[in-house]
């Protein structure tokens, strides 16, 4: 019989029999060191924020994570192939220092408004086109839009692949500014209906995707450690995938289990900028030859983007790629940027490497997902108070203040 | 899934632990392995994890790990509104107009792995109309991996080792395309490997060129002058190869040693190229360089370990599949257009945060 049962046996006093098994446990290293481990520290406490204490983009991330299913939740995290592009893009804000302004500004002096392609925008930030929103929350693309505009008239951008058409987007909050992203159709026929479907609605400005030809989303369709459950055995999405489904009498790309938007060409592109009236963005260009062959073929802006990385793994990461491509572009169009914007302080780091306006993808989709439309709506508003904020401590007054003379980026 | 076996091993212990004379003994039996079906893994290196929980720590230790310190250096170059639909991944080896650059490498005693060995890995491998080269120090005779066999076969023998005669004698028996001679790594699998920057045998590589008709190919090469004076020796490619991991030798990965050996033996002569090569990027990035051809080794053991013929075989496809990818997103329709501007080597960094 060891001691502690002894004492538990003879000495009625609990608590001097727990101090013992207390001096004990202190006594063993192995036990002295499990006694460091408190199962629920107290700094590891949480509980779900209100929207009135949401501080920050990166707050709305757990909240998005509790309020979807896993499927939609690993949809919306992930990236193309082992991620390495993803991760990079927010390992590039790192590389970029802002040079503190001497003399700091007063925030109240500070106003980023600005004109882009007849866009007046109180603050150069938009939301990107994301697609099923719904997924997301009840609120869906329409509270996406609500949000935006209820943000100092923010303009958005709705995926093709949203979830409420345009048709219903657009008229459904006033005042506000919409563009419609489109993936460009094979057949021209269907392009032009899409087309005509945004000029009746009053989306004269189209911007097309062009990155992510051959992607899919392997990883949230195959992998149930994921989520995913898509499409999985004989000819869905997921079997598709991979080489294992091919026919035997397949030719081309299709030999190797490479199949999607591959098709695309500058000719495709071509037929639909004569078709589009109003203004047409290019989106997912990554290198400056395709800067220069944007604009050749009548691009009105371009979009640089990596698409949150979901495009193609070990690509660079969209800031990195961003100067070399406003080198080439010299001004003669705007140039967006998303992938990876959470702080202002990312805004200002893009705005600086010569970006006219940044794009939010999974920023606002946080906080749609986590609050509906107010959640987006203050999503935005912290990211606009946040590049204020940035753009005063810099000593920026105004958006053409926000220029390379206030940054120092290292892209070796 | 991991701490499901460890409980199934516990309560195999607490069985062998609960016999008494008077009761049977208790026997609760391990339950396999609860291995995710295959189609679900969807890159490479998720096969690794595979074939750990197959074949168990200590049997798994000679195919773990990978050096990806170099090729997480580099990134492609994305160009777009460029029709790929008509890829084609045709690479011209050796006589050999292969399905796609990527063939599986030489791998010693693959009963270690599963218990057909290299049988198994040519199947899967010809399924994915891989090409294959086979250890001398093979756990399976050299017939019964050929009749495996429907792509490319060649073998592969260490510089100055006894079996040569005997596997080149073998090599034109089974028709296979050509001998690999692997230099820098001793005389067999189970030797230690030759120092590190050791002067190389050139007798030894001359030997094998004269002792047998087929095309010779040095692998194991790391310096351009080497690969010069293998070409001048008779061979007809070489492989760049630092044999048994580079960072366990203190040697840079094998990618950035590919463009300096390209361009000292010139266009005609192909370099190949292995060393922790997992994913259907490092292929695109040493094609970038130069290199005709890739040797997948470790990968393919992981396929092997975890689901046989089948794992070999969906190794190879996933790199296929996703070279082909990723060469669709590069505006990359044939191995000729791929070029050194695909691939950008950047600076080595450590994250701050994320």
């Amino acid at each position: 019989m060891g001691d502690i049962e002894r004492a538990w046996l003879t000495n009625p006093s609990r608590r001097k029999a727990l101090a013992r098994m207390a001096g004990l446990v202190a006594g063993s290293p192995v036990a002295a060191a499990m006694a460091q481990i408190d199962p629920h520290p107290l700094g590891e406490h949480r509980r779900a924020l209100s929207l009135a204490e949401i501080q920050t983009i990166f707050d709305f991330e757990p909240l998005f994570f509790g309020n979807v299913s896993r499927t939609i939740y690993d949809y919306s995290a992930h990236g193309d192939g082992t991620e390495w592009s993803l991760r990079r893009n927010r390992q590039a804000f790192d590389w970029v220092d802002i040079i503190p302004g001497r003399p700091a500004v007063a925030v109240s002096q500070v106003d980023l408004s600005s004109e882009m392609l007849g866009l007046k925008m109180k603050f150069p930030i938009v939301i990107a086109p994301s697609s099923l929103q719904v997924n997301l929350h009840p609120d869906g693309e329409i509270g996406m839009y609500r949000a935006a505009t209820a943000a100092s008239n923010t303009m958005m951008m709705l995926s093709a692949n949203n979830q409420t058409p345009v048709t219903q987007v657009a008229p459904a909050v006033t005042g506000g500014t919409l563009w419609a992203q489109y993936y460009a159709h094979e057949d021209l026929a269907t392009t032009q209906q899409w087309v005509n479907t945004f000029n009746s609605v009053g989306c004269d400005t189209v911007v097309v995707t062009v990155d992510q030809q051959a992607a899919y989303y392997p990883r949230t369709l195959h992998d149930r450690n994921f989520g995913g459950r898509g499409g999985r055995g004989a000819g869905g999405r997921g079997a598709a995938a991979g080489a294992a489904a091919a026919p035997p009498a397949l030719t081309g790309a299709a030999r190797y289990g490479v199949n999607g938007r591959i098709w695309y060409t500058w000719q495709h592109f071509d037929a639909l900028r004569k078709m589009v009236k109003g203004q047409l963005l290019i989106k997912g260009i990554m290198d400056p030859e395709d800067a220069l062959l944007s604009i050749q073929h009548g691009a009105d802006g371009i979009v640089v983007s990596n698409h949150g990385g979901r495009s193609m793994d070990f690509g660079p990461s969209s800031l990195e790629a961003l100067p070399e491509i406003v080198a080439a572009v010299n001004g003669r169009v705007p140039i967006l940027f998303d992938s990876g914007i959470r702080r202002g302080a990312d805004c200002f780091k893009a705005l600086a490497l010569g970006a006219n306006a940044v794009c939010l993808g999974r920023a606002a989709r946080w906080g749609l997902a986590a609050f509906g439309s107010a959640g987006a709506q203050r999503a935005m508003e912290i990211l606009q108070q946040e590049l204020v904020q940035t753009a005063a401590t810099a000593g920026c007054t105004k958006l053409s203040d926000i220029n390379k003379t206030k940054i120092r980026a290292d892209f070796a | 899934m991991g701490t499901a076996v460890a409980a199934g091993v516990a309560l195999a212990e607490l069985g062998a632990q609960a016999q008494t004379p008077a009761v049977a003994p208790l026997r609760i039996s391990n339950p396999p392995p609860l291995l995710v079906p295959r189609t679900e893994l969807v890159i490479v290196p998720e096969y690794e994890a595979q074939a750990r929980l197959v074949l168990g720590p200590a049997r798994v230790a000679p195919i773990l790990g990978s050096d990806m310190s170099v090729t997480n250096r580099i990134t492609l170059r994305p160009r777009m509104n460029i029709n790929t639909r008509g890829l084609d991944l045709t690479a011209p080896l050796f006589g050999d107009d292969h399905f796609t650059p990527i063939m599986v490498g030489p791998m010693a005693d693959q009963r270690r792995f599963h218990a057909e060995g290299e049988v198994a890995t040519a199947r899967g491998a010809s399924a994915a109309k891989a090409a294959m080269v086979v250890s001398s120090d093979s756990s399976m005779p050299l017939t019964a991996i050929a009749q495996a066999t429907t792509a490319p076969l060649y073998v592969q023998v260490y510089a100055g080792s006894p079996k040569v005669k005997d596997i080149l004698a073998q090599a034109s028996t089974v028709r296979a395309k050509a001998v690999f001679v692997t230099v820098g790594a001793g005389t067999s699998a189970a030797a230690p490997a030759t120092p590190a920057g050791a002067p190389i045998d050139w007798a030894a590589i001359e030997a094998v060129v004269k002792g047998t008709s087929l095309p010779v190919i040095v692998k194991g090469i790391t310096r351009p002058q080497d690969a010069r004076e293998a070409v001048k020796r008779g061979a007809k490619g070489v492989v760049v190869s630092n044999y048994r991991g580079g960072s366990a030798a203190g040697l840079t990965g094998t990618l950035l040693l590919v463009a300096p050996v390209v361009q000292a033996v010139g266009a005609d002569v192909p370099v190949l190229v292995d060393g922790s090569f997992r994913l259907g990027t490092d292929v695109l990035k040493a094609l970038a360089f130069g290199a005709k051809g890739v040797l997948i080794g470790r990968p393919a053991m992981w396929g092997l370990a975890a689901y046989g013929a089948d794992g070999v075989q969906g190794v190879v496809q996933r790199l296929q599949t996703d070279l082909g990818r990723y060469m669709c997103m590069c505006g990359l329709t044939s191995l000729t257009a791929v070029n050194p501007s695909v691939a950008r080597v950047r600076a080595a960094r450590i994250a701050a945060r994320n």
